[in-house]
Parts: C-alpha cells; sequence; structure tokens
C-alpha cells in the first residue's frame, strides 16, 4: 500500500469517528428529549406516566428496565383488549401467576368483554390473595423488582400489582452469636416477612403495631417498626418514625446502615442501639416500652431506647435462678472493667506501685521483667496489638483453618514471644484474660467499644500510674453519662435514687414477683406488668 | 432532682481528701476528742446550712446572686456574691492541693504537683461542662466510692487500743471547741446549695430533712473515724505527723493476704470521693456567675476560673503560703456561713415583715 494510500486512509478513518460521534451525541439528546417529553406528561419524579396503549406502556416499562434480562413480559389476550404480565423470574412464583392471573383472564373472560376500569378485573376476576391498583409507574417499577407482576390491560390507564414474590431463603436456625443455654433456640433470617411472623408468634397482642417504610432511594429496602401501643412512651414512636423517614441514603442492604442513622452522636464507640438475632429479646424489649426495627436482608433487629445495663443482660439471666443470675450479672460488670483497665493496672503497678505487691509476687515479676528489653507500656501495646490482629485474622479466616490458627496463635502468641523474651509471661496472663473479657460481654458491639478505651486507659497508667486509672476511670463515667438516647441516659440511670424500682432488674436480677412495674427510666404508658382486665 | 438526690448531692460534696492533712491540726486542740469535736462541728455546720436553705427558701427560682443584689442593691449584693464565689473558689482549690499532694507523697514522686493538678481541672472542667442532669447522675455513681473507701478506712480498727481513748470526759472543752472550727475542712462544700435550691423539687420530703440525713451520715463517719483514728495511733502521735490516717493505714497488716500498702487503695477512693466535691463547688461557681451576670451557659465561665484556680494551687505549695491560705480560707467561709448568711436571713425577714405591716396599715 503506498504512503499516499495510508494517508487517505488514515483521512477517512478520521472522518468516519467524528461522525460516529456526532451520531452518539445526536441519539443522547434525542433520549434526552424524550425524557422531558415523558416528564412533561407524567407526576413529578416519575420516570413515565401510564397511558391507555398498552403498547406505549410496554415501551416505556422496557426503557426503565432495559438491559434487564431477566425481566419478562407475558402478553396474552384478557377478551378483547391485549394485556401484558411484567415479572422477574427468580423472585416471582410462576405458578401463582399463570393459576391466579393468566387462567381467570383467559379462561373466564368471553372472547368479546372488554374492561372499562381495572375494578372489574380486580374484583372480579383476579383471585391472588393480594392485589394492589398501581397509579404511579414507579411504584410498579419497585414492585416488579420486588418480585410482584405488573398486569397491565390495554384501554386502562392504571396497573395490578399482585402479591406473588418467592425467592430462596435461609431457614430458621440457631442464633449464630446468641446461642443460650436453656431457652429459646430459633432467630431471625434475612427475610422481613419471617423475622415479624417470628415476633408476632410469640405474643397474640392486638396492641403490637407493625409499621413498614421502605428507606434506601435505589434498594427500596422495607424496613419495619415494632412497638406496642398502649405501653411505649408517648412521643417515641413518632420521633423514631421521623427519623426513618428522614434517612437519606441510596442504600440499605444491612441493619447497621439504619443503626447508624439512629445514633445521635456519630463519633461515640459506644452502641446507641441494641442488636439482636433473638425474637425473645426483641419481645421482651417491645413489654418493657422500647421500639424494635428490624430490616429486610438483615437477620439482625434493633431494639431502641437503651442504656448500658441492657447490653449487660443476657437472656440467660432469665432462665436461672435469680441469685445466679444476679451473681452472673456482677461477674459481667467486673469482666467489663477487667476488660478496659486490667493492663492498666499492670503497667501502673510494674512501672509506679511495686510496693503494692507482696514481696515473693514483686521479685518475681522483677526477674521476668529484667528478661524483656522494653518498657512495661511497650511491651503491653506490643501485646495489644498482637491480640488485635489475632482476632481479627479469626473473624476473617474460613471455619476448617479457624482451629489452625488457634493453635498458630496459642504456639505464637502464648508461648514463642515469651521464650523469645519479647514479652514477660505475667503480661500474656493479663492481656488473655482481658481478651476472654471483652468477649464475655453478651453484646459484641459493647464488647468492641470497650477495647477503644483501653488503649487510653493504658496510656493514663503509663504517665500517671493509679492517679492515671483514676482519672480515666472518672472521665469514662462522666462521658458514659453524656449519652443520651431518645431521652434515656447510658449509665447513669444506673445508680439513680428516683429510679430505685428499676434497680431490681439492673446489676441484679430480683425475682419475678418482685418485677411487677416496667422500667420507670423508659416512661411507658402502662406501668405494670400485671395483665390487664377485660 | 428530687429532695433526696439534693440532700445526697449537696452532702457528697462534704467529705474530700482536705481531712487528711486537717486533723492534725484538729487534734493538737481537742486531743483525743477528735470525735466530739467532729459531732459538735456536724452539728455546727448542719446549722449554718439550714441557715441557707431557710435563705434559698424565700425565693425559690433564683440564686444568692440574683436576688441578694436585687433586694439589697447593687454593692452589696455585688459585696456578698464575691463573698460566696471567693467561698466557692477556696474549696476547690484546698481539695485541688489536698488530693493532689496526697497523690504526690504516696503515689507518684517524681511527677511534679503541676501536672497533676492540670490533668485534675481538666477533668473536673469535662464534667463541668455537662449539664445538670448528667453531672447529678455522675455524682451518683461515684458516690459509691465512699462506702468502699470507708471499708479499707475502718481497717484501722484492726490496731485500736482503749487506752489511747481514755479519759472518756474532757477535761478542756475550749481546746474542744477550738478544735470545731477547723472542722470547716471536714465539712466544706454545702455552701453550694444556695445555687442548686432552686434546680431541685419540692415533694413531701423537706429539704431540711433530706440535707439533714446526709448530715447525719457524714458526721457519724467522721465521729467513728476519729474515734478508730485516735484508738489506733493516739492523739500524740496524730498531732506530730502531717498525714495522721495514711500513718494509721500504713501500720496496718493484713495477714495471709496478698494485699500490701492499703494506704494507696484508700487514696484511689479519695480521688472520685474529693472530684465530687470539686465538681459540684466548680459548677456552682459558674452558674451562679451565670446567674449573677445574666448569660444562657455556664459553660462561658469555664475557662475563665481555670487559670486562675491553677496558678493560685501551685502558688501555695510552700508549707508557710498554705498555712496562710487556709487560715484565710477558714476565716472567710466561717465568715460567710456564721455571719454574712444570718443578716440576710435576718434582713430578708424584717423586709417581709415591713411590707406585711405595710399592707395591714393600707
Amino acid at each position: 500500500m503506498g504512503k499516499a494510500t495510508r494517508s487517505r486512509l488514515r483521512k477517512l478513518s478520521v472522518k468516519l469517528q467524528k461522525q460516529v460521534q456526532q451520531i452518539k451525541d445526536i441519539g443522547s439528546a434525542i433520549s434526552g428529549a424524550i425524557k422531558n417529553l415523558r416528564k412533561a406528561r407524567t407526576l413529578d419524579k416519575e420516570n413515565f406516566g401510564f397511558t391507555k396503549t398498552i403498547e406505549m406502556n410496554e415501551h416505556l416499562v422496557r426503557s426503565a428496565l432495559s438491559c434487564c434480562d431477566d425481566v419478562k413480559y407475558r402478553q396474552f389476550r384478557a377478551g378483547k383488549a391485549k394485556a401484558l404480565l411484567v415479572y422477574l423470574s427468580g423472585l416471582t412464583d410462576t405458578s401463582k401467576i399463570e393459576t391466579t392471573v393468566i387462567e381467570c383472564l383467559t379462561g373466564r373472560v368471553e372472547i368479546n368483554e372488554s374492561f372499562v376500569n381495572i375494578n372489574q378485573i380486580t374484583n372480579l376476576l383476579i383471585t391472588a390473595a393480594n392485589v394492589t391498583v398501581v397509579k404511579k409507574p414507579a411504584e410498579g417499577i419497585t414492585n416488579i423488582l420486588k418480585g410482584n407482576p405488573l398486569l397491565i390491560i390495554d384501554g386502562i390507564a392504571e396497573a395490578v400489582s399482585i402479591d406473588a414474590a418467592k425467592y430462596e431463603k435461609r431457614q430458621i436456625t440457631k442464633a449464630e452469636n446468641e446461642d443460650v443455654a436453656r431457652g429459646p433456640h430459633d432467630s431471625f433470617n434475612e427475610t422481613i416477612g419471617d423475622n415479624i411472623a417470628l415476633v408476632r408468634r410469640r405474643t397474640k397482642d392486638p396492641d403490637l403495631k407493625v409499621e413498614i417504610f421502605e428507606i434506601g432511594a435505589r434498594t427500596q429496602t422495607s424496613v419495619a417498626l415494632l412497638y406496642i401501643d398502649d405501653i411505649v412512651k408517648p412521643g417515641l414512636t413518632d420521633e423514631i418514625r421521623n427519623q426513618l423517614l428522614a434517612i437519606r441514603i441510596d442504600k440499605v442492604i444491612l441493619s447497621a446502615n439504619v443503626e447508624e442513622f439512629l445514633s445521635n452522636q456519630v463519633w461515640n464507640p459506644f452502641p446507641q442501639t441494641l442488636t439482636t438475632e433473638r425474637p425473645d429479646k426483641v419481645v421482651a424489649g417491645l413489654y418493657e416500652g422500647r421500639i424494635s426495627i428490624i430490616v429486610d436482608t438483615s437477620p439482625t433487629a434493633l431494639i431502641v431506647p437503651v442504656s448500658l445495663q441492657d447490653f449487660m443482660q443476657s437472656v440467660d439471666d432469665y432462665t436461672q435462678r435469680p441469685a445466679v443470675a444476679s451473681l452472673t450479672r456482677l461477674t459481667r460488670y467486673f469482666a467489663a472493667f477487667i476488660a478496659v483497665f486490667l493492663p492498666a493496672i499492670y503497667v501502673s503497678i510494674v512501672s509506679y506501685h511495686p510496693g503494692m505487691l507482696p514481696s515473693g509476687l514483686a521479685f518475681s515479676i522483677a526477674e521476668l521483667r529484667g528478661k524483656t528489653p522494653f518498657p512495661a507500656l511497650l511491651e503491653a501495646f506490643l501485646m495489644e496489638g498482637l491480640l488485635e490482629i489475632f482476632q481479627e485474622a479469626i473473624v476473617r479466616l474460613p471455619q476448617k483453618l479457624a482451629a489452625a490458627a488457634g493453635i498458630v496463635g496459642a504456639l505464637v502468641i502464648g508461648t514463642t514471644v515469651v521464650e523469645t523474651a519479647l514479652v514477660n509471661a505475667l503480661l500474656v496472663v493479663v492481656i488473655a484474660l482481658t481478651g476472654l473479657s471483652s468477649f464475655s460481654m453478651p453484646s459484641y458491639t459493647f464488647g468492641m467499644a470497650l477495647r477503644f478505651f483501653r488503649v487510653a486507659a493504658l496510656i493514663a497508667a503509663a504517665v500517671f500510674g493509679l492517679y492515671g486509672i483514676g482519672i480515666s476511670f472518672i472521665v469514662m463515667v462522666v462521658f458514659l453519662c453524656s449519652l443520651h438516647t431518645y431521652g434515656e441516659s447510658y449509665m447513669g440511670n444506673l445508680f439513680d435514687i428516683t429510679l430505685i424500682k428499676d434497680w431490681k432488674d439492673g446489676v441484679l436480677r430480683f425475682p419475678a414477683e418482685f418485677l411487677t412495674s416496667r422500667p420507670k427510666r423508659l416512661g411507658p404508658k402502662d406501668k405494670t406488668r400485671i395483665g390487664g382486665e377485660d | 432532682m428530687s429532695s433526696w438526690q439534693f440532700g445526697l448531692v449537696v452532702t457528697s460534696g462534704l467529705l474530700t481528701a482536705r481531712l487528711l492533712s486537717t486533723t492534725s491540726y484538729i487534734v493538737s486542740f481537742s486531743e483525743q476528742f477528735l470525735w466530739l469535736s467532729s459531732a459538735l462541728a456536724g452539728v455546727l455546720f448542719y446549722l449554718a446550712a439550714y441557715l441557707m436553705l431557710r435563705l434559698g427558701q424565700q425565693f425559690p427560682e433564683e440564686t444568692i446572686g440574683e436576688y441578694v443584689p436585687r433586694l439589697f442593691g447593687k454593692m452589696f449584693g455585688s459585696g456578698v456574691f464575691l463573698v460566696f464565689i471567693t467561698v466557692l473558689f477556696i474549696n476547690i482549690i484546698n481539695c485541688t492541693v489536698a488530693l493532689t499532694k496526697l497523690t504526690l507523697v504516696f503515689l507518684l514522686d517524681q511527677t511534679p504537683q503541676a501536672v497533676l493538678i492540670i490533668v485534675l481541672l481538666l477533668a473536673v472542667a469535662y464534667c463541668v461542662m455537662q449539664d445538670f442532669g448528667t453531672i447529678l447522675r455522675v455524682i451518683q455513681i461515684l458516690v459509691l466510692a465512699l462506702p468502699l473507701l470507708y471499708i479499707f478506712y475502718s481497717l484501722i480498727w484492726l490496731n485500736f487500743e482503749t487506752l489511747n481513748i481514755l479519759p472518756l470526759w474532757p477535761d478542756h472543752f475550749i481546746g474542744i471547741l477550738q478544735g470545731v472550727m477547723y472542722h470547716i475542712s471536714y465539712y466544706a462544700g454545702y455552701e453550694s446549695l444556695l445555687v442548686l435550691l432552686p434546680m431541685a423539687k419540692r415533694g413531701e420530703v423537706s429539704f431540711a430533712r433530706t440535707v439533714g440525713w446526709g448530715f447525719l451520715i457524714v458526721t457519724l463517719i467522721y465521729v467513728f473515724g476519729g474515734l478508730v483514728l485516735v484508738g489506733s495511733i493516739s492523739a500524740k502521735t496524730i498531732a506530730s505527723v502531717p498525714q495522721p490516717v495514711v500513718y494509721g493505714m500504713k501500720s496496718i497488716e493484713l495477714p495471709g493476704t496478698f494485699i500490701e500498702r492499703l494506704e494507696n487503695y484508700m487514696i484511689m477512693f479519695f480521688i472520685p470521693v474529693t472530684y465530687i466535691s470539686m465538681v459540684l463547688s466548680y459548677f456552682s461557681l459558674t452558674e451562679g456567675c451565670r446567674k449573677y451576670l445574666h448569660y444562657n451557659d455556664h459553660r462561658t465561665f469555664i475557662p475563665v476560673f481555670l487559670p486562675l484556680i491553677f496558678f493560685v494551687s501551685i502558688f501555695i505549695d510552700t508549707p508557710e503560703r498554705y498555712d496562710v491560705f487556709r487560715y484565710f480560707g477558714m476565716y472567710v467561709i466561717l465568715f460567710f456561713s456564721f455571719v454574712i448568711i444570718p443578716i440576710l436571713l435576718f434582713l430578708v425577714w424584717w423586709k417581709k415583715g415591713r411590707r406585711k405591716n405595710a399592707k395591714q396599715n393600707k
């Protein structure tokens, strides 16, 4: 090929590229114009509006759900009129729509029959258990994407959404993170309907209200608000409902997405909602005057308002004898203290106050520490860092490797680190005890928050010894008392003398015959737990 | 807050680390009758608190900084308010110095006292920055350190000898009465009720009763504590050592246990107990100023007084300066409690009487 030819070809290809670009620009301009025309014809924020012409409606639905090959279009005749069923395969029960929609409209309608309005179809023909007349196209599209097929009839500018969603879901299983020795073992799954049913099974109270919203501009996730209408504090439901409806986010795929918006102090490490997998815990919370929020596709429910003592209670406390349960709770509070302050106490005593130890122990610690090159604070940070990394690794590892990781952790952290004189053996015991204490918390998120304060206490102890521990404890108490969730103080109600009746189910657990009143701090309308008369 | 909470709050600020360093001064006058001196002082200072309650109840919605200038003129009112805030100021400084000195001597040795003071003041300021509801809840939690403190303190009983407290009948009442005056360090802190009273709800139980119960409990603690201390280490020893309570604790041994240095545990529990008193006094100081100057938020005044408290605290680090400050503080507080308050109460009653007569004559 000659030079001139090559140059001509090059010029032609550039010209061709420019023309292709121009065509693309024209195409997008036309699409934009079409969108604008549609907006002029429609209601606010709608992509398009239903017309009386089925071909136009089909074209518009196909445009809105373009490149969605899992959306199926079933055309048929309902009497004289053309009909179209649009559904999502994989999320729709096709056998149900065959029997309740297609068979009814094709088999029971005379060939010359026509329809004037949609009610003729919904009231007389379709046998599905639940149908909704849809006037807004966006609602129809959302219902299709939820698994509810959309029926469009030629000559009618409305559509019908049929409740026929069916999809694969996880069976009701044991709670993975909140299993109890004695008590029910069923837990929530990812389906909101099943979760609400688990709560309903435990109470036949007509005052249990369930309000369902869609949250998430794109995901349109169903979120249920559960409360007992004649118990919950006046105004609390409205406040939480308004907060939920004010959430502006494009996706909600976890309950944690909603949880963050319910918190009034976003940088606070302590959880301000109680998350649970257990329906019995939700019901118990509802009957204390709390509100529960269940998010579709999430196996954990949220309970508000809560305080520190709610994170220190477990379902086991109510299945054991009161004396045993009280002792267990006291142990948990002690464990929470250890989880935060034990490494700090160790550092302060070995650095500033070795005289507080018996002489035998003091000498053996001095001997152990004499072999290690690092100061006590650095040793503690090293071990803390190893523990945190190890904890993260265990959570991420596949189950088959977790056992091996346990052995590695025990060998690496427990034995080798001591033998190589990086840290002393007593510190390993201290850190192990600290880790166990934080794992003994009934709430995983609460246990994580305690780890956050451990570092601050460690630094305070390293600088000021026991004085630093005292001050850091006080500052932590002040911080926790300053937190509020929906009017309830996070820690301040623990020993409030005006709430002395609530102490019966706080740090200690009194027998059930003494627990005749609901927690006063929640401000319930119905203050007594004794059932009402008919 | 309820009337019982009010009583708890006012009296929880009484017991602080100040008492550890003042006991030797008191015993130099009252000798082995420290317990009797404490009991009489309890009655006397409850009387002062009672007079303040009566004064405050004449103006249920106002603090002292609001009604005194209104009733008696700006100059006189400002003067009284100035004395009042000086009293609170002195309480805070006394607590700061006592606690940090105690910590410095028995817990730490190389850390400068100024650093300890800064840390303590910042922690106090953090609490005072919160709303009063939060402060109330913090106090109700930290006050639990008091029984734990007393458990450790009561171990001094192990060295008790009856001979040390004899004779039981006093032969020099003047000395006991002189010792009563020095008990201001034991009982100071009740003055904050002049600011806290408008925040309390009047219920079925009167404030006088709830505060009275609080004073009774604190007085009993001091009486038995004094009895135990004198019985363990004798009045002569107490008068000759700077920290007699800690000295008494040091001599305790618990055979068969691993617990050593019991005084360190006791000092640890003094931290929250003293902290409560400092928070109450500082909050009353800032809230009183807010009401006096008609500000919206008491937090405005927190950074105003903090540097002053710090610099005065480090200034009085020598024994001579500390003694001067201690005597100055004692006389100002006694003057405020037993001169100014009775005069104010009398003037208020007199004015009310005149108004009543004027109405009747009309």
